[in-house]
């Protein structure tokens, strides 16, 4: 067996430049399939780490999906949103423990701004409930003498170099319009937030009030025309919210979940809804499922590709190479041990490109994984495989192995019928 | 032609051979009697088309006769399956082609080297005398070929100088029977002659039996024994 492989590695590496582009091409399709999967390992990841000790998120009567893509994960634009008097009710709700409102719309720089009350510090949990930590500064006060302040996740801090003292001038809407920033009101850091991993990091929260108080001089999304309210004079205002995008709820006991829920749905004063983060997360897991499994599909095509592209280079290269295998036979070479040859070569060739392409995918995704973050606000931080990886590692592997048999096969056939004698 | 000698056990022994070329109409290839003793050195003459490689690909047991015995050793490949027939060839054989011998992403004294990655037998009987690769220098030495030419890639070396590389091949480990298929037809003249010689004064060395095939009778007057395939056979080539 020892003579046997040391012969396929010598025979490949005399054909490295065909096998080359083979293993390169296998090297290519495993980098994509584990990517893929990987990827999709890591946005459920990461969505699931960021909601944790959360019963309820509340909204607008809707989708419980965009519901929770736009309260949980910061994502897209919320369509709906509620009363404060609504979001008082849920406060004082007896099954209820904690509440943290949260209004959404305004952006820093492509950064979701969320206004929000104090407790989001202490009651905000994510991962395995771990709660929020300061990695510098302080909270925002949550008071009118400090309605200006804004905490940074750590991902907003660390890609716009933002530290404590800085000044923020934050923009209407998400889509960062020309002429639509509150820049009369520009917000103080006080503070930055230790890393999550969730979509904390790229948020930039401010008050309830702060939100409130960009806005007393904005109608329909514009700044009202010949009408401007310093900052000095804005406190004078009543700056109460009017209306939040959600609420996130903790109830005293998880038993009653669905007795909120019921409560929540039943809402006199406008159409509400609750939604179980868990349940929402299975509705999204369904919807995306298709295209997941499309995507699973089209790159376990692109390995069955690359694996043809090696049965294809294998047989092509066999015809030149049956004095060599009479050359064997004579040696006392079996029909069984040319078969191995050439299948131990198809498996040396799929090994070395499983190897690389599990390389390339490490190094892709260091190399992208910050800018992934900042851009989609998924963290790519899985650095060993895991067993699901290694499992379609070796499923690649086998089906290499099986590939080259075909080849093998053929070989085996030609040394039976050519024995010693020198065709070609 | 020799009748069959009631000596201890020949090397290889033919009777009443008989073997049809597949998809092939016409009496193929019949070999009534032919037996090599040890030490003996036959040149077996045959035109092309003759069944010379035929020949020897039925006593090196690659092919299966259709009738008749072969024997090599004592042992008659008819009965044997075909791994037995395979280890049989590759512990007691040495088989030189008339070109294209040497794996071309080998060195020289890996493919010298070659039949001791498969034959146990043969390794053994090399590591007795010493190691691998000194008995694979031994051997080039002997056949002439420069020591410049040893670690470096098959392909590398003149037609000439491969033949020597798969002489040597043939020759390690000892095997009792060397087979020849016209393996200075690649050669030029003057070099054949010396090639032949250097073969055969190595097969004694090794006491191995020597049977040689070619169609050009020019080189046969080395050979204590030669003889004619058409005369053996009586088939029309």
């Amino acid at each position: 067996m020892t003579a046997l492989l040391h012969t396929a590695l010598r025979s490949a590496w005399n054909r490295r430049f065909a096998l080359s582009l083979t293993l390169l091409s296998i090297a290519l399709a495993t980098a994509l399939l584990l990517g893929v999967q990987r990827v999709r390992h890591d946005v459920r990841d990461n969505f699931v780490q960021s909601v944790s000790g959360t019963d309820l998120v509340v909204g607008a009567r809707g989708g419980s999906v965009p519901l929770m893509l736009y309260a949980v994960f910061r994502l897209g634009d919320a369509t709906a949103d509620i009363r404060w008097q609504s979001a008082q009710w849920l406060a004082q709700h007896p099954a209820v423990a904690w509440t943290l409102p949260l209004a959404m719309g305004d952006s820093y720089r492509g950064f979701p701004v969320l206004g929000t009350t104090t407790d989001y510090f202490t009651h905000y949990r994510y991962g395995d409930a771990q709660s929020l930590r300061l990695q510098d500064g302080r909270a925002f006060g949550g008071t009118t003498d400090t309605l200006f302040e804004a905490v940074l996740g750590a991902e907003v801090a660390e890609r716009l170099d933002h530290r404590t003292g800085d000044r923020l001038t934050l923009t209407h809407g998400s889509a960062g319009l020309e002429g639509a920033e509150h820049a009369d009101k520009p917000f103080t850091v006080v503070g930055v937030l230790a890393r999550t991993g969730t979509a904390v990091d790229r948020t930039v929260h401010i008050s309830l009030q702060g939100i409130e108080a960009i806005h007393v001089d904005w109608a329909g999304g514009m700044p009202m025309p010949g009408m401007s309210i310093p900052p000095e004079l804005v406190r004078k205002f009543d700056l109460t919210p009017k209306r939040v995008t959600a609420v996130l709820v903790g109830l005293k006991s998880r038993a009653q979940v669905f007795a909120m829920q019921r409560a929540v749905a039943g809402y006199a004063d406008e159409p509400l809804m609750g939604v179980m983060p868990g349940v929402a997360l299975d509705e999204l897991w369904q919807v995306v499922s298709v295209g997941e499994r499309v995507m699973l599909l089209v790159s376990a095509l692109v390995v069955a590709v690359g694996l043809v592209g090696l049965v294809a280079t294998i047989l092509a290269g066999l015809d030149a190479r049956r004095r060599e295998l009479a050359v064997l036979r004579a040696v006392g070479a079996r029909p069984l041990h040319i078969l191995l040859l050439l299948a131990l070569e198809g498996l040396l060739v799929t090994v070395a490109g499983v190897l690389l392409g599990g390389a390339l995918l490490a190094l892709l995704s260091a190399g992208l994984g910050p800018w992934v973050e900042a851009q989609y606000g998924v963290a790519l931080r899985s650095v060993a495989f895991n067993a699901d990886e290694l499992g379609l590692l070796a499923a690649i592997i086998m089906a290499g192995t099986l590939a080259s048999l075909v080849p093998a096969a053929r070989a085996y056939r030609l040394s039976l019928a050519d024995g010693l004698s020198q065709r070609f | 032609m020799t009748p069959a000698p009631a000596e201890p056990t020949p090397v290889v022994a033919l009777h009443d051979l008989h073997y049809r070329w597949p998809g092939q109409a016409g009496a193929g290839l019949r070999v009534p009697t032919l037996t090599l003793v040890a030490g003996e050195h036959l040149f077996l003459h045959g035109p092309s088309g003759s069944g010379k490689s035929t020949l020897l690909g039925l006593v090196a047991g690659v092919l299966r006769a259709e009738a008749g015995s072969v024997r090599v050793l004592g042992q008659a490949l008819e009965k044997l399956g075909g791994a037995a027939r395979d280890r049989l060839r590759g512990e007691h054989m040495g088989i030189v082609f008339q070109q294209f011998n040497l794996l071309p992403y080998l060195s020289v004294i890996d493919n010298v080297l070659l039949p001791c990655r498969f034959s146990a037998r043969r390794r053994a009987r090399v590591l007795q005398a010493g190691s691998l690769h000194s008995e694979a220098t031994r051997l080039l030495g002997r056949l002439g070929l420069p020591e410049d030419r040893w670690q470096k890639a098959a392909t590398a070396l003149s037609v000439g100088e491969q033949q020597r590389v798969a002489a040597a091949r043939a020759l390690i480990g000892r095997p009792e029977l060397l087979i020849a298929d016209e393996p200075t037809s690649a050669l030029d003249a003057e070099r054949q002659q010396a090639f032949i010689d250097l073969l055969l004064q190595e097969a004694d060395e090794a006491g191995a039996t020597v049977l040689f095939v070619s169609h050009d009778m020019r080189l046969a007057a080395r050979f204590a024994r030669v003889a004619s395939l058409t005369e053996l056979s009586g088939v029309a080539a």
